[in-house]
C-alpha cells in the first residue's frame, strides 16, 4: 500500500480503466459510491470495485467525489488495475451452449437480432461469423444500426415492429430460433411496443442468457458465442434465403427531395462515425432519458 | 451503410440534443477518423454551445444542420401546424461563427443538392457547419408512420389526432 489524495487515486484506476479524457459527467446517479465516499470509509476498495463494475457491464455511471474529501490521503494498492472478465461458470455455459445448439438443429427459420449491447461488448464480428456459418439473417434494433455489415446478404435489415418492412416482420417474429443479442424493449426501438417477438426467443446478454425458459447467469456473452461458433461448425447451414426488403423511407416532398436520405449515403463511402438524434414523443409514460455512453470494448 | 462506418445514434426515448454532446465525444476518442454529424434544428439548440469545445481543441468535422424549422417528429404525432412545434429561428451560421474569433469554421446554407455538392466539392481545412434547409413537414414514410402510432398510444384511436390535418399524413395509407 501507498499513500495517496482519493481524488488523485480516482483519477489513476479511472485512467487505468482506459479514460483518457473527462469533460464532465454523464448517466445515472450511482449512489452507492457517493455514500461510501461521503463517509470515508474504504474509498479505494469502493473505486475499485465500482468501476470495475461499470467496465464488465457497460453501463453509464455518475460518480460523485464530495470536494471536502477528495484530497485526504489515504493508503492505496500499488497495483495496476486489472480489468478483465471472470471465466464464465463452466457447467452452465456448455449446457447453454448445448441448448442453443440443439434449438437451431431443429429450426427451419433461425433469425439472430442484434441490439447496442452486441457493439458494446465487442462481439459484432464473432456473431457475423456465427451467422454466416449456419446461414441466419440477422437483423438490428435501430439503436444498432450498423453494428452488422450492411453490404452482407444476410442482413434483413433495422427491425422497429409495426415501423418495420412486412418481409422483416415476418422473418423475426415468426422465427422458430429467435436469438436476441441485448435486446432492450423501450419506446422507439420497439416501434411504440409494437413488436412481437415470440416467448420462446432466445435472449443474449453481457452475463447472462434465457434460454427455454432457464435463465443462466454468470454466461458471459464472449465466450458464449466463440463457444457457439465452435459447437455450431458441424451443423448443416439453413436453407434461409431471405432477400432483404425494400427499404421503407421514401422521402414525401421538400425542396431538395432525395437529399437527406439518399443524397448523403451516397456522397460518403469512406470511414466516419455519425451521431443523430430525435425530438422526444409527448408520452404520459415517458420517463426521464438515461444517455447511453460507449464504453472501450477489450 | 458504408462497410467499415460506425453509425453512431441515440433513439431510445427519444433523448433530443444528446447527439451533439455524443460527437463531442466521438470526435475525442478517434481523432483520426473522418466524422459526420447530422442534427436536427430542435436537438441541436439544446446542446449547441458543445461546438465551442470542438473549436477550441481544433477538431475538423463535418457538421450538417437540419432545418425543418421546429420539431417535425411532433408534426407526425399531433400539431402539423401548431405553433407549439416551432422553435426559435436561429441564424445557425451565424452563432457558429460567433464561437471562434480566428474565423476558423467554414459555413454555409444549402437549399438545394447541387448546392451541398459544391461545398462537398472543396477540399476542407478546418471544420465545416453546412445548414440544410428543408421544408417543415419533409419526412420519411417510416417516420410518419412511427409518429402515428405513438399517437395511438398516448391519445387512443379517437384522440385529437383523428382530426383532418392534425398530423402530417401517410400519402400510402391504405
Amino acid at each position: 500500500l501507498v499513500k495517496q489524495a482519493i481524488g488523485d487515486f480516482l483519477l489513476r484506476r479511472l485512467e487505468e480503466a482506459g479514460i483518457r479524457h473527462i469533460f464532465g459527467v454523464a448517466g445515472d446517479y450511482n449512489l452507492e459510491l457517493m455514500q461510501q465516499l461521503e463517509d470515508r470509509q474504504s474509498p479505494a476498495c469502493e473505486i475499485d470495485r465500482l468501476t470495475r463494475i461499470c467496465w464488465r457491464r457497460k453501463l453509464p455511471v455518475y460518480m460523485e467525489l464530495p470536494s471536502d474529501i477528495g484530497y485526504l490521503t489515504i493508503e492505496v494498492p500499488q497495483s495496476p488495475f486489472v480489468l478483465a472478465y471472470e471465466p464464465s461458470d463452466e457447467e452452465r455455459l456448455s449446457t447453454c451452449v448445448s441448448k442453443i445448439r440443439e434449438r437451431l438443429d431443429r429450426a427451419v427459420a433461425p433469425a439472430l437480432l442484434l441490439d447496442m449491447d452486441a457493439e458494446r461488448f465487442g462481439v459484432g464480428e464473432r456473431i457475423g461469423r456465427l451467422a454466416r456459418q449456419v446461414n441466419i439473417p440477422v437483423a438490428t434494433l435501430p439503436g444498432a444500426k450498423g453494428v452488422f455489415p450492411e453490404d452482407s446478404t444476410l442482413l434483413v435489415g433495422v427491425y422497429s415492429g409495426a415501423g418495420s418492412a412486412k418481409q422483416l416482420r415476418k422473418v423475426i417474429e415468426r422465427s422458430d430460433c429467435l436469438i436476441t443479442c441485448g435486446y432492450r424493449r423501450v419506446d422507439s426501438t420497439s416501434g411504440f411496443f409494437t413488436d412481437k417477438i415470440r416467448t420462446d426467443s432466445i435472449a443474449l446478454n453481457g452475463q447472462y442468457a434465457d434460454v427455454d425458459g432457464e435463465n443462466y447467469q454468470a454466461v458471459y456473452l464472449v465466450e458464449l458465442i466463440d463457444r457457439l461458433i465452435e459447437d455450431t461448425a458441424s451443423l448443416v447451414p439453413k436453407n434461409s434465403s431471405v432477400s432483404r426488403p425494400p427499404q421503407t423511407y421514401r422521402v414525401r416532398c421538400g425542396k431538395i427531395a432525395n437529399l437527406v436520405n439518399g443524397h448523403f449515403g451516397h456522397r460518403f463511402r469512406i470511414s466516419f462515425a455519425l451521431a443523430t438524434s430525435s425530438s422526444p414523443p409527448k408520452m404520459a409514460h415517458q420517463t426521464r432519458a438515461s444517455v447511453a455512453s460507449r464504453w472501450p470494448t477489450d | 451503410l458504408a462497410h467499415g462506418l460506425t453509425y453512431i445514434n441515440q433513439p431510445i426515448r427519444g433523448s433530443i440534443g444528446f447527439s451533439v454532446g455524443c460527437f463531442l465525444g466521438a470526435l475525442t476518442v478517434a481523432p483520426s477518423r473522418r466524422q459526420i454529424l447530422l442534427v436536427g434544428d430542435d436537438s441541436f439548440q439544446l446542446t449547441a454551445q458543445e461546438l465551442s469545445t470542438m473549436i477550441r481543441h481544433g477538431q475538423k468535422p463535418y457538421i450538417f444542420l437540419l432545418n425543418n424549422r421546429g420539431y417535425t417528429i411532433e408534426r407526425t404525432i399531433l400539431g402539423r401546424d401548431a405553433t407549439y412545434n416551432d422553435i426559435a429561428d436561429w441564424n445557425y451560421t451565424e452563432f457558429v461563427r460567433s464561437l471562434s474569433r480566428r474565423h476558423t469554421v467554414t459555413t454555409s446554407v444549402v437549399q438545394t443538392k447541387e448546392e451541398l455538392d459544391a461545398i462537398l466539392a472543396v477540399p476542407q481545412q478546418g471544420m465545416v457547419f453546412v445548414e440544410v434547409v428543408l421544408d417543415r413537414t419533409d419526412s420519411s414514410l417510416g417516420l410518419i408512420r412511427g409518429g402515428h402510432a405513438a399517437a395511438r398510444i398516448d391519445f387512443g384511436p379517437r384522440g385529437p389526432q383523428s382530426v383532418k390535418g392534425s398530423q402530417i399524413e401517410d400519402t400510402e395509407a391504405k
